[in-house]
């Protein structure tokens, strides 16, 4: 019995050590700072731990992602203070730091479809393998790569009036 | 890597990646995590014994504060011990429901003690309490219980439910 427990908490402390960061990056990418992510994360693995060791529940990537999402939705409707780094951008566009095609980017990846964001978000930004969103979306990767290329397309497409009103606009 | 996805990387707020180390903080939750589950279930009934005692006795000031919670703020505790300890006081029996409970509860028909216990003991086992911490509510001690999709206020000393707040910030009394 307590060989058992013991290697049931070793087999958790692998799944930490495996995915604790890239859950960090997940929630750095998503709260407004590190604190609020470190939080957001000790959350879900906390969690993750609860619903291991009593329920027997199977540890996976795709399964903390969910937690992460539920947190994280939890910490939006709770606090305030969180709020998504895209919001948070779109407040500050006069930040001198920014150059003004990462504003361009970020303005247009706001304005796609929410599906299309997040999918964007998880390939290039929460630094998810496509094997990891494949995984968590309960896709092919190939069906992945068609999402992904088509949302690619979309962001483009939204890209471009920007340009096309400057153009105009000179006229 | 095409255009699109060079200027979509090149924008990417500033954060760490997930190639970086455990952190200290990281090493020392895990250990808190892991190591404290072989006492968690003797906590939980211990904690539920004092808090059951104090109050019978009336002594609210034998209510102990609740201990840090290591991977959370250090006025937090468990939301799930929150949980248990009220449903125990509320006579909760680990049978086998619904949720249908939470509609009685929004419905305001047949929330008794006993539909509270089981409510409580359903949201411990499925585990979509995230956090909880101590406050106040209408001068008497409370948790409030952060849910997955909303907020629930109990009394510290009855266990008793005063209060559901919704994901759409609705306030439900029983």
């Amino acid at each position: 019995m307590v060989g058992r427990r013991r290697a049931r908490a070793d087999e958790f402390r692998a799944f930490y050590r495996a995915h604790y960061s890239v859950i960090l990056t997940v929630a750095e990418q998503r709260l407004d700072g590190r604190q609020a992510a470190e939080d957001a994360a000790a959350d879900v693995f906390q969690i993750a731990w609860r619903r291991f060791s009593d329920e027997g529940a199977a540890l996976s990537l795709p399964w903390v992602y969910q937690i992460l999402r539920n947190v994280v939705g939890t910490e939006y409707r709770r606090r305030e203070r969180a709020r998504r780094a895209l919001d948070k951008l779109a407040d500050d566009p006069a930040d001198p730091q920014e150059s003004d095609a990462r504003v361009d980017v970020r303005d247009a990846l706001g304005r796609l479809p929410e599906r299309e964001r997040e999918l964007l978000f998880m390939a290039y930004w929460e630094d998810l393998t496509h094997d990891e969103i494949a995984a968590i979306l309960g896709i092919s990767t190939g069906a992945l790569r068609v999402r992904l290329t088509r949302a690619r397309s979309r962001l483009r497409d939204a890209l471009q009036p920007a340009t096309t009103g400057e153009h105009d606009g000179r006229h | 890597m095409d255009d699109i996805e060079r200027l979509i990387r090149e924008a990417r707020p500033e954060s760490g990646t997930r190639d970086r180390p455990l952190s200290a903080r990281a090493e020392r939750e895990l250990d808190a995590l892991v190591g404290k589950k072989h006492h968690r279930r003797v906590a939980v009934f211990a904690l539920a014994a004092v808090v059951v005692a104090a109050v019978a006795i009336g002594v609210p000031l034998l209510i102990p504060e609740p201990e840090s919670r290591v991977v959370a703020g250090p006025a937090e505790i468990d939301p799930s011990t929150v949980l248990h300890a009220a449903a125990e006081k509320l006579g909760a029996t680990p049978s086998a429901h619904t949720g249908d409970e939470a509609g009685r509860l929004l419905d305001g028909q047949g929330f008794t003690p006993e539909a509270q216990a089981f409510l409580l003991a359903s949201i411990e086992r499925n585990g979509s309490a995230v956090r909880a911490e101590r406050g106040t509510e209408d001068g008497y001690a409370v948790w409030r219980v952060t849910l997955d999709d909303g907020e629930l206020v109990i009394r510290i000393d009855t266990g008793r439910i005063v209060l559901f707040i919704d994901a759409a910030g609705r306030e439900h009394r029983p």
